[in-house]
C-alpha cells in the first residue's frame, strides 16, 4: 500500500477535492484505493453521502481499546464511494474530542499508521483528508504517510499557511527521523485574478524544487460532482480541473519510482 | 530553536513514541541497574547508605576530549523531555566502570523512566 497525505494547515485550499479527484483517477487506472477522512467536519464523508454525526463507528473509534489491531473491525468500520474499487473509512464529529481524550498517552500518533497496516494488502493506495488544524490527527497523518501533498490556494493568506505546514512537516521528520517527500500543488488557481498570478510567482519564488510547476485551476465542475457524491472524473472527465489532477497524479507517480 | 518549537517537538516525540519503546528501554535500564548493583555488591559487600545515592560535584567523565560534569538528570516537567535526557544519559552510563557514579546515574535514569 502507497500512502498519500494530503494536508494543509489551512483551511478552504482543497483537500477533499484533491483527495476525491485523485482518488478516482487511481481508482480508474484499476488501483483499490482507500480514502480516510481525518477531519471531525466529515466533509469527505459526507461526500460520499453519509452523516458524521449519525455514524456508529468511524476513525475516532480506532483509537480506543486498541481497536486499531482488530483488522475485521477495521474492515467493518469503512463505507462505500461511488466507485466498487474505493472504499471510505469514515469520520464522526467525536473526532473533535481526540485531542483531550488521548492527550498524554504516548503513541497515539501511530494509531493511523498501525490501521493502515492491517490492511496493507486490501489496497494499493490510501488516501488521507486531513484537517487544517496541527494536532493529534494530522500528526498521524504525517507519522503514516510516504508521500505529502500540500493543496496551497493561490492567494496570499494561503501562503502563510503553507509556510506553517512546512515548518511542522520538518519538526515531525526530525521526530521521526525520516525524510518525508512533499509536493506543493497550486489550487484554486484563477489566471483573471492579480492575487492567484502573484501568490504563484511567490509560491515559484520561495519552493522551487517542491513546487508542482502546474496548478489546479477553478472548475465548477468538481463542486458539481460533490453535490452529486460522485469522482470528478464520473461527471466529466475532460473538464480542466480533472485534466489538472491527471496531470497531477502523473507527477506523483513519477515521485514514487 | 525557539520556545515554542521545543513544545511542539516534545508533543511530537511523545506522540510518536509508543509504549513498547519506553517499556523496552525501561527493561534496558533495570538491567544495567541490576548489573550495576551485582557488581557492586560483590567488589564491596557493605549497606549502600543514601548519601552515597547523589553526584558531588567533582564526579566527571570524559566525553571525548573535555571533561564534562555529571549532573543527575533534572525534572523539567516535560515527561518526553526528561525520558530523551534520562536515556542521552544511559548511553553515557552504559560505558563507564562500575563503581558508585555508575550506579548513582542509572539510579536516576530509572527514577525518571519510571516516574
Amino acid at each position: 500500500m502507497k500512502i498519500w497525505s494530503i494536508s494543509n494547515q489551512k483551511g478552504g485550499v482543497g483537500k477533499t477535492t484533491s483527495v476525491v479527484s485523485l482518488g478516482g483517477l487511481l481508482a480508474a487506472q484499476g488501483h483499490r484505493v482507500l480514502l480516510v477522512d481525518l477531519d471531525p467536519h466529515g466533509s469527505l464523508t459526507s461526500y460520499f453521502g453519509q452523516d458524521p454525526d449519525g455514524l456508529d463507528r468511524s476513525l475516532y473509534h480506532l483509537f480506543f481499546e486498541q481497536r486499531w489491531r482488530n483488522v475485521d473491525y477495521i474492515r467493518d468500520t469503512l463505507k462505500p464511494t461511488s466507485l466498487d474499487n474505493v472504499a471510505m473509512l469514515p469520520a464522526t464529529t467525536s473526532l473533535a474530542t481526540l485531542e483531550r481524550q488521548v492527550s498524554g498517552q504516548d503513541g497515539m500518533g501511530l494509531v493511523l499508521a498501525r490501521s493502515l497496516a492491517q490492511l496493507w494488502d486490501d489496497y494499493d493506495y490510501a488516501l488521507l483528508d486531513t484537517p487544517p488544524i496541527l494536532g493529534v490527527l494530522l500528526v498521524n497523518a504525517l507519522a503514516a504517510c510516504q508521500q505529502l501533498v500540500i493543496p496551497t490556494q493561490t492567494e496570499h493568506l494561503a501562503l502563510k499557511g503553507l509556510e506553517r505546514m512546512v515548518h511542522t512537516l520538518k519538526m515531525v521528520m526530525k521526530s521521526q527521523k525520516r525524510e518525508l517527500p512533499y509536493t506543493i500543488v497550486p489550487t484554486l488557481f484563477d489566471r483573471r485574478t492579480s492575487a492567484s498570478l502573484t501568490s504563484l510567482k511567490e509560491m515559484r519564488r520561495t519552493y522551487q524544487g517542491s513546487l508542482w510547476d502546474e496548478a489546479i485551476p477553478v472548475d465548477t465542475r468538481l463542486r458539481d460532482a460533490s453535490h452529486q457524491g460522485i469522482f470528478p472524473h464520473q461527471l466529466d472527465a475532460e473538464t480542466r480541473g480533472v485534466r489538472a489532477y491527471r496531470h497531477l497524479l502523473s507527477h506523483l507517480h513519477k515521485g514514487e519510482s | 530553536m525557539s520556545g515554542n518549537s521545543d513544545i511542539l517537538m516534545g508533543y511530537f516525540d511523545s506522540l510518536l513514541t509508543t509504549v513498547d519503546e519506553v517499556d523496552a528501554k525501561k527493561a534496558i535500564v533495570s538491567e544495567l541497574l541490576a548489573g550495576s548493583l551485582d557488581v557492586a555488591e560483590e567488589a564491596a559487600p557493605v549497606q549502600l547508605i543514601e548519601s552515597e545515592a547523589c553526584l558531588h560535584p567533582t564526579d566527571t567523565i570524559a566525553v571525548g576530549r573535555r571533561m564534562t560534569t555529571l549532573f543527575a538528570p533534572r525534572q523539567s516537567g516535560d515527561k518526553t523531555t526528561d525520558r530523551i535526557m534520562a536515556l542521552e544519559l544511559l548511553r553515557v552510563a552504559g560505558e563507564l566502570e562500575p563503581g558508585r557514579v555508575k550506579q548513582t546515574v542509572l539510579k536516576c535514569c530509572a527514577g525518571v523512566l519510571n516516574a
